[in-house]
């Protein structure tokens, strides 16, 4: 019964009431949607580090090494060299590494040269390894395997061939035209930089980079039914690539992925220098003495930097720009509460009759101030799930675009108990501000009649 | 025998701190009362110009005022043989949702709840409970002729004549043994006023409750087992037309 007075009282003032909602959703919302993505991505950025124990690159603060190598945001100009690599991946203490070659992309997508170490040991969140929803692993040097997004956004196929771009971004005026590659498989999403990546052999960006005729490097490295589908796909992309990328993807024929027996082909190549390595040491107590054996490195000026410790680090950084978001939310949160106040403060005046017929019934001034409250409650309680909802539609639509864009995989359950803390200091801050009005309702309830 | 209602000796001015805003006039005492009862089950017609201090004593009889005793105020008011000064505020609530029937002149209801939930909210204070006797409802809208079609109206739907109808409802239905009634007629016009009157006397006899009816209209004064006047039982009525606050 006093739900449905509070209820009704507000249904009573239909448009005042909505706006209020409306005014305290979008703060809500606010609030919800940057403390969501905050977590979602500290957990993104957790979840690829996960497996990793160290990353060796030339050398550089550790924030760049772990956002150009794990995350392929930015890069490092530097490179390691081919030896050092082998150096260091030969020592005891190392259980696997994986060399990362970076700086080519393919529409806007980084592309990985690696080996097929990169499939049997990277591994994400929970001790996950990379799996293939088709096809299978490269065989060949003129093979691919795409992360999920990739596959998702340009539509792309097992058996269809793509033109890597020289550089990174979206728009690249220098192809590697003569150097087609095949998507042998495609990956399972992961919600880590592997998504939106491109992996091929090491050999592969090798032979992208030399400048040498295309026909000797097909004809050594490739099998010929490749090379014709390649050299058709080449045509179109000379006449104009930029304005046909749409209709290219839709006009490539698939072929029939070829058979290739592991081994047939070196995969590895002779590579000079390669962007990083990722290391698994052999056990935890390894990894300290690694990094400081690595750090002090004789022969090449390298960085071997600690993810998770970097992460902490970038955080600290990124710490500042959270906090005053959040502060902004808050701010936001306190203005649509304090205009629920003054809408419960100001419907004073019209409400006296309706104060004075409770009174009437025998409604102590309590209660009165009770009743005011509980609209406030009703109303935030409203707010509160309407901006659940809101935030959580807003991401089922949206969430595709920040994968694509900023590669942060962002789950539509916003659900956790950072969410349900705000919701709480939500309504606790409801509470105070209407103390306001509900004091004013419990005077004009006691001295109504004087 | 007992009464329904007893002044003894009353004494009241507002208290200082509210009378700032006031006239000059309304600072001096407003009910100057030596002595004056209602029997139980009686019927009594209560008028007088206005300012004189009718709307005081009822909000006094029926707790929504305090006399809070002091060198001004004093006196004893008994309701129901109970002394209402000695109540405290919540008792005062409770009492008058449980022994009590207020009506006004006007705006009686809560005008976005139904008659229905109008009349079940006043008896959610009256019996502590949620629970509604629907067949009470029709018999004591029927008594007041009205129909059962209108009880999921809005109140603030029907006209003003069934609204102090459906107040007179609410204010019976719990059965009290005093109703106090202010001006009910007001806003009614004659034919309605005349109709009303008769329905709420005889269902008020049919419950045998005692009421209190303060009025100015002295055409309507003719059922009553008593007639009086304000200004004749209250001392302090020399300056009444001075004042318009503490009436209406």
């Amino acid at each position: 019964m006093f739900l449905t007075l509070a209820w009704q009282s507000l249904l009573s003032r239909k448009v005042t009431t909505f706006l209020t909602i409306s005014a305290l959703l979008v703060s809500v919302s606010l609030l919800f949607a940057i403390e969501h993505i905050r977590l979602q991505t500290q957990d993104n950025f957790k979840r690829t580090v996960a497996g990793i124990d160290l990353v060796v690159a030339a050398r550089s603060s550790q924030i760049n090494v772990l956002l150009s190598s794990v995350f392929r945001i930015g890069a490092n100009p530097n490179a390691v060299s081919w030896d050092t690599y082998q150096a260091v991946s030969n020592k005891e203490k190392v259980l696997w590494s994986i060399p990362i070659s970076l700086g080519d992309s393919y529409q806007g997508y980084p592309v990985v040269g690696t080996n097929l170490d990169y499939f049997k040991h990277y591994q994400f969140g929970k001790q996950q390894a990379l799996s293939l929803e088709s096809g299978r692993v490269f065989a060949s040097p003129s093979e691919a395997v795409i992360g999920a997004n990739v596959a998702r956004s340009l539509d792309l196929k097992v058996g269809q061939s793509i033109i890597i771009s020289h550089g990174g971004g979206k728009v690249s005026f220098s192809h590697h035209e003569h150097h087609p590659v095949l998507i042998s498989g495609i990956l399972v999403a992961t919600g880590t930089p592997v998504d939106k990546s491109v992996h091929v052999p090491l050999i592969a960006i090798e032979q992208m980079h030399k400048p040498t005729a295309p026909t000797s490097l097909g004809s050594s490295f490739t099998k010929p039914e490749v090379i014709e589908t390649s050299e058709s796909d080449d045509e179109d992309v000379k006449d104009a690539h930029e304005e046909h990328d749409e209709h290219e993807k839709h006009h490539q024929t698939s072929v029939e992925l070829p058979e290739i027996a592991p081994d047939t082909f070196d995969l590895i190549g002779k590579p000079t220098q390669i962007s990083a390595f990722m290391i698994k040491a052999e056990s935890p107590f390894a990894i300290l003495t690694l990094q400081r054996d690595l750090n002090r490195y004789e022969s090449e000026a390298i960085s071997a930097i600690m993810p998770q410790v970097a992460l902490a680090e970038l955080w600290q950084t990124i710490g500042a720009v959270e906090t005053v978001m959040q502060l902004i939310a808050f701010l936001v949160l306190c203005a649509s509460l304090i205009g629920l106040a003054t809408m419960l403060l100001a419907s004073m005046h019209e409400r006296r009759h309706e104060i004075s017929v409770l009174r009437a019934i025998g409604a102590s001034p309590w209660f009165i101030a009770t009743l005011i409250q509980a609209e406030a409650m009703l109303i935030s309680t409203l707010a509160l799930i309407g901006a659940y909802i809101a935030v959580t539609l807003a991401i089922m639509t949206l969430g595709g675009w920040l994968l694509e864009e900023y590669g942060v995989y962002v789950s539509a359950n916003i659900y956790s108990t950072s969410i349900l803390l705000k919701a709480l200091i939500v309504m606790a801050l409801t509470f105070v501000v209407a103390i306001i009005p509900a004091f004013s309702a419990y005077r004009n309830a006691k001295y109504l009649f004087k | 025998m007992s009464t329904a209602i007893t002044i003894d000796n009353l004494n009241f001015a507002y208290p200082k701190n509210r009378q700032v805003q006031r006239s000059k006039a309304a600072r001096n005492v407003i009910l100057n009362i030596p002595s004056w009862q209602l029997d139980m089950g009686k019927t009594a017609f209560l008028h007088g110009p206005s300012g004189c201090g009718k709307s005081t004593l009822l909000n006094l009889l029926s707790g929504t005022l305090s006399l809070s005793v002091n060198a001004a105020n004093h006196g004893e008011i008994r309701v129901l043989d109970k002394s209402i000064n000695a109540m405290s505020n919540a008792n005062k609530d409770a009492f008058r949702a449980k022994e009590l029937g207020v009506v006004f002149q006007q705006l009686n209801l809560i005008g976005y709840l139904s008659v229905a939930d109008n009349i079940k909210l006043s008896n959610r204070f009256s019996s502590g409970s949620s629970e509604f006797n629907m067949d009470k409802l029709e018999q004591v809208l029927t008594n007041l002729n009205l129909s059962m079609s209108i009880v999921n109206y809005k109140a603030n739907q029907l006209s003003v004549g069934q609204q102090q109808r459906v107040a007179i409802a609410r204010a019976l239905f719990h059965s009290p043994k005093l109703l106090i009634v202010d001006e009910p007629t007001s806003a009614l016009d004659a034919q309605s006023t005349a109709k009303f009157m008769q329905l709420l006397l005889s269902n008020t006899q049919q419950l045998g409750a005692s009421l209190l009816f303060v009025s100015h209209d002295m055409r309507l004064a003719t059922d009553f087992d008593k007639c009086v006047g304000l200004p004749e039982i209250n001392k302090a009525s020399l300056n009444c037309e001075l004042s318009q606050e503490g009436d209406s």
